[in-house]
C-alpha cells in the first residue's frame, strides 16, 4: 500500500509539472501571440540572444571604412560609360557590387609597372570600373577598409583614381599615384569574368571623361566625368555645435589630458584653453579645437613599444574623430583626405573632410574637418572644426554639370567638383574648382 | 488538509488553467486566420479593381526574414573543395584570393564567394545520374543548400550547362547562382557564387513591412510604371546577396512577386523595385 501511495505521490507530482509547463507555453502563445515569435523568443532566450538587432561575433570587426569613391564609372565591351556621381542609391549599389574587387587587386597585386598617360587613357577606354576618391587615400588603408592587405610596393602609395580594367580575361589595377603623377599597372589574382557579367547588367550609359571630347573642354581636367546627372540637390543648414557647450572632459579624455588636474583658463577672445602638463587643448568659439604638445613626447598612438603603422595611425585618428567631432557632425559623413608623408616611420600628416550625401563640403578659409600631425608614433598636433550640419528638406538647384564644365573649361580649367560651401551667412551648393 | 488533497486541488486548478488558455489560443489563432482571410480577399479585390487577377490559393508570407552578415571561413572551404578534387594544398594569391591545387583537380575562391573549380578526372558524381541530379549531388557536397527553385539547363549535342540557386536556411539567394558545365557526360567544372561560410550576425526583422504592404506597393509600381501584368501567380521572399568588402558578404531580404508578365523583385526595408541581374 506504502508503495502505492508512494507512486500515487509521483504521478501526482509529474502531473503538476506537465500541467504547469503547458499553462507557461500556452500563456506565451496567448502572450506573443504567433508561434514564430515565440519560438524566435525562446530561442533567443536559450542561446543568450534578445531576439534585437544581434552584434557581430567578437574578432569580426575589421577597420571601419573612413572613405568611398565619390565618382564610380563601368566601362562595358562596346566602350560605352556609366556613371554615377557623389551620393544616392545608384553609387551605393556600384560600391556594394565593385569595392570588394578593388580591395581584391589592392592585395594581390604583382609588381607596379610605370606607365605612360596614353597607355592609362587608353585602358580607361577599354572595359573596366574607374574609382575616384577625390582625395588621395593610401592603398594600404584602402586594402584593409575592403578586406584585404596591400603588400609589396604597392602599400607604399597613395592614389585617388583606379581602375580595374580587362587584360585578356585577367584583372590589371591601374592608379595614378599621388605626390610622383605617374601612372602604375600591375597585374592581379584576379579574373575578369564576373566584373563583366556584373558591367553588363547595368543600364547603358552616356557618361564620358572630358579627355574623350577634347575640343572646347581641353583645359577641363582630363579624369573629370560628364555623367549627365540633373542639377538638383538638397539643402543643407550648418550650426556650431559650440555654442551650445561642450563636454570638456571627454574632449580631454580623447587627447590623453586628465580633465581632474588640467588648468584652465579663458582668453579674451573666449577661447577657453586646458593645459595639463605639456599638453594643450584650445577650444575656440567659432569650434575650432586645437590640441598641442609643447616640448616633450605627444600622445602615444599605440601601446608602448610598437611602432605605428600608417593603417594605425588613421585608425586610431578615426577614433579620436568618433569621439569628437563625429559625434556632432549630424547629417554629414568625415573621410579621409590624404595623408603625407608615407612611410612607416611613424611620421605622418593625416587630414579629413567633411562630406554630406557624398558631396564634399568645404569649410570656411578651405579647413579641413580634422588634421593630426603625428611624429614618432607619437599625436604632436591636432585641429579639428566642429560643425552640425543637417539636410534641410529643401530642393537647391544648381548650375547644370555640363555648363560648369564649359564655364571652367572657357576659364582657368581644372576641376570643377559640386560641393557644399559653409559659409558663414548659410551653406550654398556650388562648383568649386579642386585642387589634388 | 493533507499533502494528497492539496495536490489534488492544484491539479484541478492547473487543468481548469490549461482549459482556458487553450480556448484563449484557439479563439486567437481563428481570429488571425480569419483577419488573414479577410485581408487576402480585400487585397484580391484591390488588384481585381486595377485588372489584376490574384490567385486566392497564394500563400502570402507575414514578413521578410532578418538581413543576415556571412563571413568567409578558408577551412571551411577546404574542406568542402576536397570531397571534389581531393586532398589539396592551398596557396594564398593575396586580396583573399586563394587557389587549391587538389589530386583530382583545382579551385579558385574569392572572399566574396565567387569560386571556379576544375575537375581533372572522370569524376563518381555524374555516373548514373542525370545531369541536373549530379549537379545537385555535387553542390551538396560543396556544402551549399540548393534552392527550390527550377535549375536552368541548356545543352548542345556534347555539352550540358546546369545552373542552380543557392539558399540560406531554406529561403533562396536569387543572385547566388552556381553553374555545372558537363561534357560528353562528366563534371568538369563548377564556378559561380554562394554564400560566405559563417553565419556572424542577423538583424530582427521587426521593421520590415509586412506581405500586404509589399503587394500593394508592388501595385503602386505597376500602376505608376505602366507594366503590363495581368495575374499574380506567386509571393514569396528571397535573399540578395552583396559583398562590399572582401571576406563578408550580407543577404538582404527582398520579395519576389511572380507574375504572368515576369518576376518582379522588391526590397523588403525600402520597398523599392530591384534589378536582380543588376545586383549580382
Amino acid at each position: 500500500m506504502p508503495d502505492k501511495t508512494k507512486l500515487a505521490d509521483i504521478a501526482k507530482n509529474c502531473v503538476i509539472v506537465l500541467l504547469f509547463a503547458s499553462a507557461v507555453f500556452l500563456l506565451s502563445k496567448v502572450v506573443f501571440n504567433g508561434r514564430d515569435r515565440l519560438s524566435g523568443e525562446l530561442s533567443g532566450f536559450f542561446s543568450g540572444k534578445s531576439g534585437e538587432n544581434s552584434a557581430a561575433l567578437p574578432g569580426t570587426n575589421g577597420p571601419s571604412s573612413a572613405a568611398s569613391p565619390v565618382f564610380l564609372m563601368t566601362t562595358s565591351e562596346d566602350g560605352s560609360h556609366y556613371a554615377v556621381k557623389y551620393a544616392g542609391e545608384d553609387r551605393e549599389k556600384l560600391v556594394s557590387q565593385f569595392s570588394a574587387y578593388l580591395g581584391e587587386a589592392l592585395g594581390s597585386p604583382a609588381r607596379p609597372e610605370a606607365i605612360t598617360e596614353d597607355l592609362w587613357r587608353e585602358a580607361l577606354t577599354g572595359s573596366g570600373v574607374f574609382f575616384d576618391y577625390l582625395y588621395p587615400q593610401p592603398l594600404s588603408v584602402l586594402a584593409a577598409w575592403l578586406g584585404t592587405e596591400a603588400s609589396g610596393p604597392v602599400s607604399e602609395k597613395s592614389a585617388r583614381r583606379f581602375l580595374l580594367a580587362d587584360d585578356g580575361g585577367d584583372v590589371t589595377l591601374y592608379f595614378i599615384s599621388a605626390g610622383e603623377n605617374r601612372v602604375y599597372s600591375c597585374k592581379t589574382a584576379i579574373s575578369f569574368a564576373s566584373l563583366a557579367a556584373r558591367i553588363k547588367g547595368l543600364p547603358a550609359g552616356s557618361a564620358n571623361f572630358a579627355f574623350e571630347l577634347g575640343g572646347e573642354y581641353e583645359k577641363l581636367a582630363p579624369y573629370f566625368i560628364f555623367s549627365n546627372e540633373s542639377g538638383s540637390l538638397r539643402g543643407l543648414s550648418s550650426v556650431n555645435p559650440a555654442r551650445e557647450g561642450f563636454d570638456s572632459s571627454a574632449l580631454m579624455d580623447s587627447f590623453g589630458m586628465n580633465s581632474q588636474i588640467a588648468n584652465k583658463y579663458a582668453e579674451t577672445g573666449g577661447a577657453v584653453v586646458y593645459v595639463d602638463g605639456d599638453k594643450s587643448l584650445r577650444f575656440e568659439t567659432a569650434g575650432r579645437l586645437v590640441f598641442s604638445v609643447s616640448g616633450g613626447s605627444g600622445l602615444p598612438l599605440t601601446a608602448s613599444g610598437s611602432a605605428l603603422g600608417l593603417a594605425d595611425c588613421v585608425s586610431a585618428c578615426l577614433k579620436i574623430i568618433n569621439d569628437s567631432i563625429g559625434l556632432a557632425a549630424g547629417d554629414a559623413e568625415i573621410s579621409l583626405a590624404g595623408v603625407s608623408e608615407l612611410s612607416d616611420t611613424g611620421n605622418y600628416t593625416v587630414n579629413f573632410a567633411y562630406f554630406a550625401g557624398g558631396i564634399p563640403v568645404v569649410l570656411s578659409g578651405g579647413a579641413y574637418a580634422a588634421r593630426f600631425e603625428v611624429r614618432g608614433g607619437t599625436l604632436i598636433r591636432a585641429e579639428l572644426h566642429f560643425r552640425s550640419f543637417a539636410f534641410t528638406g529643401d530642393t537647391v538647384l544648381v548650375l547644370p554639370e555640363k555648363q560648369a564644365a564649359v564655364i571652367a573649361a572657357a576659364g582657368p580649367g581644372g576641376e570643377p567638383v559640386l560641393s557644399y560651401e559653409d559659409r558663414p551667412d548659410g551653406v550654398v551648393c556650388t562648383w568649386i574648382s579642386h585642387k589634388e | 488538509m493533507d499533502k494528497s488533497k492539496i495536490k489534488s486541488s492544484i491539479i484541478i486548478l492547473l487543468a481548469v488553467v490549461n482549459v482556458c488558455l487553450l480556448a484563449l489560443v484557439f479563439s486567437d489563432n481563428t481570429e488571425t486566420r480569419k483577419a488573414r482571410l479577410y485581408r487576402q480577399e480585400a487585397l484580391e479585390a484591390v488588384f481585381a479593381e486595377n485588372g489584376i487577377a490574384f490567385d486566392p490559393a497564394t500563400a502570402i508570407p507575414d514578413t521578410a526574414p532578418p538581413l543576415m552578415t556571412l563571413r568567409r571561413d578558408v577551412e571551411t572551404e577546404e574542406k568542402s573543395f576536397r570531397a571534389l578534387i581531393g586532398r589539396a594544398s592551398v596557396e594564398d594569391q593575396g586580396g583573399n584570393v586563394f587557389f587549391f591545387l587538389g589530386t583530382a583537380g583545382q579551385a579558385q575562391s574569392r572572399g566574396t564567394g565567387e569560386f571556379e573549380l576544375m575537375l581533372l578526372e572522370a569524376d563518381p558524381i555524374a555516373a548514373g545520374k542525370d545531369a541536373v541530379s549530379a549537379a545537385e549531388a555535387a553542390m551538396k557536397k560543396l556544402g551549399y543548400e540548393c534552392a527550390d527553385i527550377a535549375p536552368a539547363v541548356t545543352w548542345d549535342s556534347s555539352s550540358t550547362l546546369v545552373t542552380l540557386v543557392c539558399a540560406q536556411d531554406g529561403i533562396p539567394v536569387r543572385n547566388a547562382r552556381i553553374s555545372f558545365y558537363f561534357l560528353a557526360g562528366r563534371l568538369q567544372t563548377i564556378s559561380g557564387a554562394g554564400p560566405l561560410d559563417k553565419k556572424i550576425a542577423a538583424s530582427a526583422a521587426a521593421d520590415y513591412p509586412d506581405g500586404i504592404t509589399v503587394l500593394m506597393k508592388f501595385l503602386e509600381l505597376i500602376n505608376q510604371t505602366g507594366r503590363v501584368c495581368g495575374r499574380v501567380n506567386g509571393v514569396g521572399v528571397e535573399y540578395v546577396m552583396s559583398s562590399a568588402v572582401s571576406g563578408s558578404c550580407t543577404l538582404r531580404p527582398v520579395w519576389h512577386i511572380e507574375a504572368d508578365s515576369g518576376s518582379f523583385f522588391i526590397d523588403a526595408a525600402t520597398l523599392k523595385e530591384e534589378n536582380i541581374e543588376a545586383s549580382a
